[in-house]
Order: C-alpha cells, then structure tokens, then sequence
C-alpha cells in the first residue's frame, strides 16, 4: 500500500467520533478527530485530509451545516468529499446537509459496511474492500 | 227674533288674508262696523251673523271659522255664554269679545274664561290688532300642540322602552308602546302588577340591579345599567337602561326617568366574540403544544440513535476486525447487536406511533396498484419465506385492483403484516389477497400459522400486547408494530380486523374505502381524476 490515505472525523459524541475512528484506521486510513465545527476548521487549516466526516448536529457556535458551507467556501477544500453523519432521521436534515455542500448523508447508527461503499464512492482505492 | 244669517262682505281678493268669522251680533250696523275696520286693515272677510244660541250652534256644526267675535249684551243671550258653549263644543277658535261696554271685572272674567281679547265697540280700530293677535297666538298654540303630538308619537314609537316611575317603591307610572315589542307584556301589566320590573328581572342579574339602582337613587344620580329580563316568550333580553333622577317638588317621592335599549343581539356578538378569541387563543396554546411535542420527538430521536450508534458500531466493529474471539464470545457480540437492533426498532416504531397520534404524519396518496405492490412485498421478504420454507402467494381479483393510498405506508402496513405472519409460521405459507367489497377495497394476510386465541383476538391491536403464547424472545417484536399499522389504516379512513383458528393460521384483513379499479393506463387517469375530485371535495 502507498501513502495512506488521510481522514478528518468531526463529531461531538466521543462514543461516535472513536467508532468511525477505529473503523477507518482498521481499513488502513490515518485519522484525525474533531469535537466540535472550530476544531475542524483549525485542523485543516494546518493539514490536508482526502476525507472528512461529520456530524450535523452539534452544540457549539458552529453545527455540522455552517461547518460545511465554512468548508466549501474555502478553495483548497471545495473538492474534499464530506460525508454528513447524522442522529437525526428526518428527511429535511439530508436535504440541508446536501444543500449545505456535504457530499452525501448517513444517518446513525451508522451501518459500518455500507459507510465503506460511500467512501469507496468518493475516494477510490482501486482495490477490492 | 229669528235666526238671520247675512253675508255681510264677499268681496275676495287673491292675497289678502282670508277670515272666516262667526259673528254673534243683534245689531247689523255694528257687524258691519266691525267688518269695515277689519277691511280696512287689510283681511278679506266672510261673516256668518247669528243671534242666539241656537243659530250659533247650526253654524258651529256645519262650518270652520277663523274667529268668533261677540257682542256681550244680546237680548236673551250674553256672549260669554257663547264661549262656554265653544269650549264644551270642544271648538279651538279665538274669541273675541266686541262689545258696547264691559266693566274691568267682567273683562278679567271673560279671559279667564277664555276669551282671546275684549275690544271696546267705541274703539272698533282695535280691532284688527286684536283679531291678527288671537290669531297668532292660536297659531302659535296650534303648532306647540302639533310638536307635542309628534313628541308623544316618536316617544311611543322609538325602538327603546321610554318610562317613569317613583324611585322609592319603583311603581311605573309611564311606559312606552314599544315596550310590548320589546318584552311581549301588555303596558298596563307594568302598572297593575306589583313589583313588575323587579320580578321579571333575569334571576341571575335581579340582586345586582336592584342593588347598583338603589345606591343610585339614594345618591340622586342617574345611572346606566345592563341586565336582562325575561320576557313573556321566556327569551332573555338584554337591556341598556339609562336612567335619570328627576327632582319633584316638595311633597312627593322623587321619580325615575329613563331609557332602555335592546342590546341583546350586541350582548350576543360580544359573547361571540369573546368565545372565539379564546377559541383561538386555545388554538394558539394547542398548537404551541404540539409544536413542543414534535420538537420533543425529534429531539428523542436524536438521543436514543447517538448510544444506540456507538453501541451497534462497536459491537459489528469487534466482529469485523477481531480476529482471536472465541465462538462463545462472538455469539454474545452478536446478542449485543441484536438487541440493539431490537431497541432501534422500538425507539423507531415508538416514534413513528408518536407521530402519527400526534397527526404529523400526512399522508401522500396516489393510485397504487395492489399486484405490484404484493410482488415487492414478496419479493422483500423472499429469503426469510425460503430460510424458513414457506410460500408465499398473491391473489388479487380483478387482477388491475388498485387503491388510493400512500404507497410507502401501505408497504408499511403490509410489511408489519407480512413480517408478523412469517414469525408465526413454522409450515405453510403466507398469502396476500385484494378484492373490491361495497366499502372499498379488503385486502388480507393469511397465514397457515400458529394462530391466536379468540379471547386475545381484540387486544392485538393495542399498543405494547404480546399474545401470551408467543414471548419467547426469537419470536418477541416491539410490540408496536400492529398498534401502527391499525393507526395507519385509520388514517387512511379504513378498518381492520383479524381472524384466527389456533394451530391453522391467522388472517388479517383490512379496508381501504373508496376502491381504485386500474385498467392499465386508462385507468390510472381516471384515478388521478377521482383523486383530484377528492381533494376538491
């Protein structure tokens, strides 16, 4: 395997956030995590990742939606795929989350096989997962 | 001597004042006298002369005169007579005495008596003046007479209730006509009957009116009250009434004037509008409510997944990535998923039943097509038929039925279904079937399954109620699952019921009224059209 591939996980729940954590670097991705939308924006502003999830709902001054629209304003990450992770079922929050730029919309509990096909969607590894 | 009657002066002219005058006079010199000077002075004259009392009675009776002038000294008459006899003739004309001599005693008497002037006949020149008087006067009087009358008429006929009566005892002593419009009761029932207005006061306002009308009379001022009272049909009337304490001079009790006004169909509008702004302020609370309420759910939503998230995670995350687990411990992984998968249905099912009681859900219907919709159904529920080697099979009669409904709730109606026949089932098979009756379209699951004792058969509707014999926990739902589906075919407008032989299956069928027969295309546009018309009606 080459370089490996690198990953932002935002989310308030630190339950949530260790979860996709773990799971990512099980298939081999290197993670960064975030508890809150600020946090994010200051990790990026010093790495880059191929892939960022996040949550929409979060407490704090910036949720999952304003984080996005911060996110795809700024023009090193406009092409970053964001996959937005959230508790919330209704159909609105998918909606906004595509609206506000996300790239695609899981609800929790996050069924971990087809996050993999998401991803798999956005940043190919060219190899069977 | 008998009657005679002479015209002296016929003589008309187009704007001279006209005078008729009945003239009682012996002397036809001095009638003649007396009408030259009122020539003079400008009237155009007809005179009617009589002698005695019977010639003025003829002429009374039969002609309108403007004036009546009278010698005093006649020979079997005096004039003064003659004035009593107009008055008891109930004649309103002028009378003027014109005689040869009259004492200052006599002269007072004669106008006290009535008489509109005296006019000496030795100073006939007086004598218009003093006729164009008597007759303004009369005028005058005629007019004052004519307002009061017109007062008396608007009095009686004004959409109000106009009355006196004696502050102390609150005896009426006047009421106007239109109280019998208003209350129904005769006018003379409000003087004969004792306490008459106290006593048909409304019961429920008599204290507080008798109480604010006494302090106000003892105050000697005039108030404004609202009551009702009750009137001969038995309605309620509402009444304004403004009243006034009328001073009297010494001696009597002091009186009541006052005014009172119908108000009842204002009490009504207000009483309207009073019950709808609280209606709406109901409204507002009710819907502020149920604003909470959804927030609520929501809110529930989100905190039950957020666990449930790490948990199911973690559990299909130790069985993915873990290699060295033991069999035993797998299996208790996979307990820990499983029930969590189980709390996510139940949080999911409690939520979806939250809101549909809470009438959030909206239904989208459309024409569905029932022998696509049980094909997807069988289709979904394929592989657990086949683990478990049953059959299933649909039945749809005539082949293009279709309903109006939500087809993604219909699926969940029959999905509940379809999922609940299969737990039950160990041999057999499951049946789908769909056939018009007159109250729409019945369409049942029928299973070859454990079946359900009769006594139970009500309750598996209700929310949370597990037939007793099938709690072993493989078998055991949220228990919500047919408290939705009865939830969602009532939203529909439809019923549902279930049969059940122990040991030979169970079927349950529901309703969906208003049944769609979709033939092919054409059919679907009719349906649309039926659709339409429904949402118009």
């Amino acid at each position: 395997m080459s370089q490996a591939r690198t990953a932002l996980v935002v989310d308030d729940d630190p339950g949530s956030r260790r979860l996709l954590v773990r799971w990512l670097e099980e298939h081999g991705w290197r993670v960064q995590e975030a508890g809150t939308g600020e946090m994010a924006l200051q990790t990026l502003a010093e790495a880059t990742v191929d892939l960022i999830l996040l949550d929409v709902r979060m407490p704090g001054t910036l949720d999952g939606l304003q984080t996005a629209v911060i996110l795809r304003e700024n023009a090193g990450l406009r092409n970053v795929p964001i996959i937005a992770v959230s508790a919330s079922a209704q159909e609105t929050f998918r909606h906004q989350a595509l609206g506000a730029g996300c790239s695609a919309f899981l609800s929790k509990p996050v069924n971990l096989k087809l996050l993999l096909k998401e991803i798999e969607r956005f940043v190919p590894t060219g190899e069977p997962q | 001597m008998g009657t005679t009657s002479k015209s002296v002066s016929k003589k008309a002219s187009g704007d001279k004042p006209f005078l008729r005058i009945l003239f009682i006079e012996d002397v036809l010199a001095d009638a003649e006298l007396s009408v030259r000077e009122l020539e003079k002075a400008g009237f155009n004259v007809s005179v009617d002369l009589v002698q005695d009392s019977k010639g003025f009675l003829e002429k009374l009776s039969g002609n309108s005169y403007d004036v009546v002038l009278a010698d005093f000294n006649l020979p079997q008459w005096r004039g003064t007579e003659a004035l009593k006899t107009l008055k008891q003739q109930g004649r309103d004309i002028p009378f003027i005495l014109v005689t040869g001599t009259l004492g200052d005693e006599l002269a007072v008497d004669c106008i006290k008596q009535g008489a509109a002037d005296y006019v000496l006949k030795d100073r006939l020149a007086r004598l218009p003046v003093a006729v164009r008087r008597a007759l303004e006067e009369k005028a005058l009087q005629r007019e004052q007479a004519r307002i009061e009358q017109r007062l008396r008429e608007v009095v009686q006929d004004l959409d109000a209730i106009v009355w006196e009566a004696d502050a102390e005892t609150w005896q009426f002593s006047l009421v106007s006509q239109r109280a019998e419009n208003i209350l129904g009761y005769p006018v003379s029932q409000w003087f004969t009957e004792p306490n008459f207005w106290l006593n048909h006061i409304h019961p429920d306002d008599r204290e507080r009116t008798a109480a604010l009308c006494r302090e106000a009379s003892a105050q000697g001022q005039g108030h404004a009250l609202e009551y009702r009272m009750v009137a001969a049909d038995g309605r309620a009337v509402w009444l304004a009434d403004q009243v006034r304490v009328a001073n009297e001079p010494y001696g009597y009790n002091r009186r009541l004037h006052g005014v009172m006004v119908d108000i009842t169909a204002r009490k009504h509008a207000e009483e309207e509008r009073l019950r709808t702004l609280s209606l709406e302020a109901e409204n507002k609370a009710l819907m502020r409510a149920d604003q909470m309420k959804s927030e609520f759910l929501a809110d529930m939503s989100h905190e039950f997944r957020t666990p449930l998230n790490s948990i199911l995670g973690f559990s299909e995350l130790l069985l993915e990535t873990c290699q060295n687990l033991t069999g035993e411990q797998q299996e208790d992984l996979r307990l820990i998923y499983q029930s969590a998968q189980n709390l996510l249905h139940l949080v999911n099912d409690a939520l979806d039943l939250a809101r549909i009681e809470a009438g959030h859900v909206k239904l989208e219907r459309d024409v569905v097509p029932l022998k696509d919709t049980f094909a997807r159904i069988l289709d979904v529920f394929a592989p657990r038929l086949q683990q478990n080697n049953l059959k299933g099979s649909a039945e749809v009669h005539p082949p293009e039925l279709a309903v109006f409904a939500d087809s993604r709730r219909l699926e969940q109606i029959l999905t509940n279904l379809v999922g609940n026949a299969v737990k039950f089932t160990g041999r057999g098979g499951i049946t789908l079937s769909a056939r018009p009756t007159e109250a729409g379209v019945e369409i049942s699951v029928a299973d070859t399954g454990v079946g359900i004792p009769a006594e139970e058969l009500p309750h598996i509707f209700n929310k949370f109620y597990q037939v007793r014999k099938q709690t072993e926990s493989a078998t055991r739902g949220t228990g919500l699952g047919l408290a939705i589906t009865r939830q969602l075919v009532e939203l529909h407008g439809g019923r549902i019921w279930a049969q059940s032989t122990p040991g030979e299956g169970t079927t349950v069928s529901f309703v969906l009224p208003g049944e769609e027969a979709a033939h092919g295309t054409r059919a679907k546009e009719q349906g649309r059209v039926a659709s339409a018309h429904r949402a118009g009606g």
